[in-house]
């Protein structure tokens, strides 16, 4: 399986978490990037998986989605980046031929269409986003724990809510 | 049971119901069943029980001679609903926004007051409980947040800005609402890059209109500096690098300077508290540290050091022609008030507000020879200093304070008198409140025939009405000269602004 090495134009997890104190409240930033399908492995038992995208207010940009493989140490590589077009309210896709798994999400909503997550002076993203499950820290990132679905052979859904 | 604590009892639920709330309901919450059965016996807490999720609306009724020339909108704010879905908040600055308009016409006077719609309160309204963490409260299963503005109770001052009227709260942004009905507009964005910054309650709006303010990133090592034209169009944001910045709450403005004091209050790094205010901690051997800061180009024009203390607010400051900064302010030894005292008295506890309480206290600092020292000029308690609008900035002639004196001992235990203080001539103009009222931050201001008067509110709070005096700024002993009362009891409030006209 190809695996995406990049890490995106996002703070770094140290930067990050004194974003996050700044306000005393999570202020979560991911790392996207340009994203596109890459490729997925052919699976004996391949699963098919619903993205979901809820709250969708502009037809401006793209929606940029990256899937994560969860491991048992949290995040694991990403197995799939989508460039959605932008659909109010709601987007969705489709990701077949997945292996059964544990899987997580993070969007974009990449309003201006330059591939990065527009941010204030303090580097607070200022362009929509969302992660799977709606998952929220309370003083840091949202949990990377909190964002897992379990994907069976019957497939599953990843959905998330934008945070404007 | 004595008489008087009969009578007390039959007071306090006299005062209840002019706040529409179910009196000694059980909620299974033990702070709200603590504070209840606390005011029981301290009916003056009537002030801090909280409002219901409701808006006020009355004519008030006005005794003695209200001035003629004293026309506009004196708008208020303070945390004013406490309580939600049978669950207290654990500190007074939690509460959701009241934000208040007393509106003096030839009409007379008339009061409004609403809770600002802000995102949290939307949210906890669809929810029809508590759901987001507050500065110094939990509540139970806190749902997550994205960002700071999703706390945002928009409850601690307001400023009439352009068109629009501001909510402000600590550490995130404006909330907008319609200047004549209150009604709420929505979350200020001043420009792209500045959206979501902290934007803090305490702006100084200098005589020609220029704005400017100060916003305080915790734990980033940053402060966020304004500056909006007299248009109220922004012209400058800075994110200034500040290391190990302690809390600010308040700030000055010279003729080119602005001044910060930085008090050694931080929150622990890796901590797992519950909510800010645990995560702060003082530590009272470190300096507060002065930053002055150019107008000019906003960099750092000196920084110079003073004892521990926690200032919640100033007066003002003003500059000479030898640069030689002066200015005062309501110095307190430590922040327990704020730690611990404001979080106590949530549950009708028997809060200290003495030990830690604020006292006038006035500074010099000389930017040449790198100097700030600071002395004591009234032996007192004081705090919600202000001056009038014509003087932020230069030399001002007086100082108002609210204070108590040594040998006051009002039943309630708060501040109990309002102060005018003469600068020039060291001269005291007092009057001292009724045991049964407390009152609420005063503001000189000047009408357009050049009279200048001072507003009053207050709370009434054996009777359970809310009051607006006047006073005259130049002969205060003399009590007020007019008294609009209001037929309910409206929160104890924070900070306001007049709008003449
Ligand atoms: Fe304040």
């Amino acid at each position: 399986m190809t695996r995406n090495e990049e890490t995106g134009q996002g703070l770094d997890d140290a930067t990050l978490a004194r974003a996050c104190r700044t306000a005393a409240v999570t202020v979560f930033v991911s790392t996207l990037l340009l994203l596109m399908l890459l490729h997925a492995a052919p699976a004996a038992h391949a699963a098919e998986v619903r993205v979901v995208i809820e709250d969708v207010r502009s037809t401006s940009g793209v929606l940029r989605v990256q899937v994560l493989t969860a491991t048992d140490a949290g995040e694991g590589p990403a197995v799939a980046q989508l460039m959605l077009p932008a659909v109010k309210p709601q987007v969705r896709a489709t990701l077949h031929d997945l292996e059964p798994g544990r899987y997580a999400a993070r969007v974009h909503h990449d309003l201006d269409g330059d591939g990065e997550m527009a941010t204030n002076l303090v580097g607070m993203p200022t362009e929509p986003w969302g992660v799977s499950n709606d998952a929220r820290g309370r003083f840091g990132p949202p949990p990377f724990k909190d964002m897992v679905v379990e994907v069976g052979v019957d497939g599953g859904e990843l959905r998330m809510t934008l945070v404007h | 049971m004595k008489r008087r604590d009969v009578l007390q009892l039959a007071l306090t639920a006299a005062a209840l119901a002019p706040l529409g709330r179910l009196a000694f309901a059980a909620t299974g919450d033990a702070w709200e069943a603590a504070f209840l059965k606390a005011m029981a016996d301290e009916p003056w807490l009537l002030g801090y029980l909280g409002c219901d999720d409701r808006a006020f609306e009355a004519a008030a009724e006005v005794t003695g001679r209200w001035p003629a020339a004293l026309r506009g909108r004196l708008y208020r704010n303070g945390p004013g609903m406490h309580s939600f879905g049978g669950w207290r908040y654990r500190h007074l600055f939690d509460g959701d926004g009241l934000v208040q308009a007393w509106h003096f016409d030839a009409g007379g006077v008339n009061h409004q007051a609403r809770l600002v719609a802000t995102h949290k309160l939307e949210r906890e309204r669809a929810a029809g409980r508590r759901l987001l963490p507050g500065f110094g409260s939990l509540p139970p299963d806190a749902v997550g947040v994205t960002g700071v503005d999703d706390l945002n109770p928009a409850n601690i001052s307001v400023l009439p800005h352009g068109d629009r009227l501001l909510a402000l709260w600590e550490a995130g942004s404006a909330w907008a609402l319609n200047p004549q009905d209150l009604t709420t507009e929505g979350l200020v964005t001043f420009s792209a890059e500045t959206r979501g910054l902290p934007f803090s309650a305490h702006p100084r709006l200098e005589p020609d209109g220029t704005l400017w303010n100060f916003g305080y990133l915790a734990s980033a090592d940053k402060l966020v500096l304004w500056h909006f034209a007299p248009d109220a169009t922004l012209k400058r944001v800075k994110v200034l690098e500040v290391p190990r910045v302690g809390m600010p709450h308040d700030f000055m403005v010279t003729r080119h300077h602005l001044l910060l004091l930085l008090p050694p209050l931080y929150p622990e790094p890796g901590g797992d508290a519950d909510t800010l205010l645990d995560s702060l901690r003082w530590h009272p051997r470190e300096a507060t540290r002065v930053l002055v800061l150019r107008k000019a180009d906003l960099e750092v024009a000196g920084e110079m050091e003073l004892p521990a203390q926690w200032v919640f607010h100033y007066g003002n400051a003003w500059e000479d022609e030898a640069g030689v900064i002066r200015f005062d302010a309501a110095r307190a030894p430590d922040p327990l008030l704020m730690t611990e005292s404001f979080r106590e008295l949530m549950r009708g506890a028997d809060a200290d507000f003495t030990t830690s309480a604020a006292r006038p206290y006035r500074y010099r600092v000389d930017l040449r020879a790198g100097t700030a020292v600071e002395e004591p000029f009234a032996d007192m308690l004081g705090e919600f200093p202000s001056v009038l609008p014509r003087h932020v900035g230069s030399r001002h002639g007086e100082l108002v304070m609210l204070v108590r004196h040594a040998s006051d001992t009002p039943r309630h235990d708060g501040l109990d008198r309002v102060s005018v203080f003469d600068l020039e001539r060291e001269i005291e103009s007092s009057w001292r409140y009724p045991d049964t009222e407390i009152p609420e931050e005063h503001l000189p201001v000047e009408t357009a025939d050049g009279s200048r008067w001072l507003l009053g509110p207050a709370l009434d709070w054996a009777s359970g009405h809310s009051l607006l005096r006047v006073f005259r700024l130049d002969d205060v002993a003399a009590g007020p000269v007019a008294t609009a009362r209001l037929p309910y009891a409206v929160p104890l409030g924070l900070h306001g602004r007049f709008l003449a006209g």
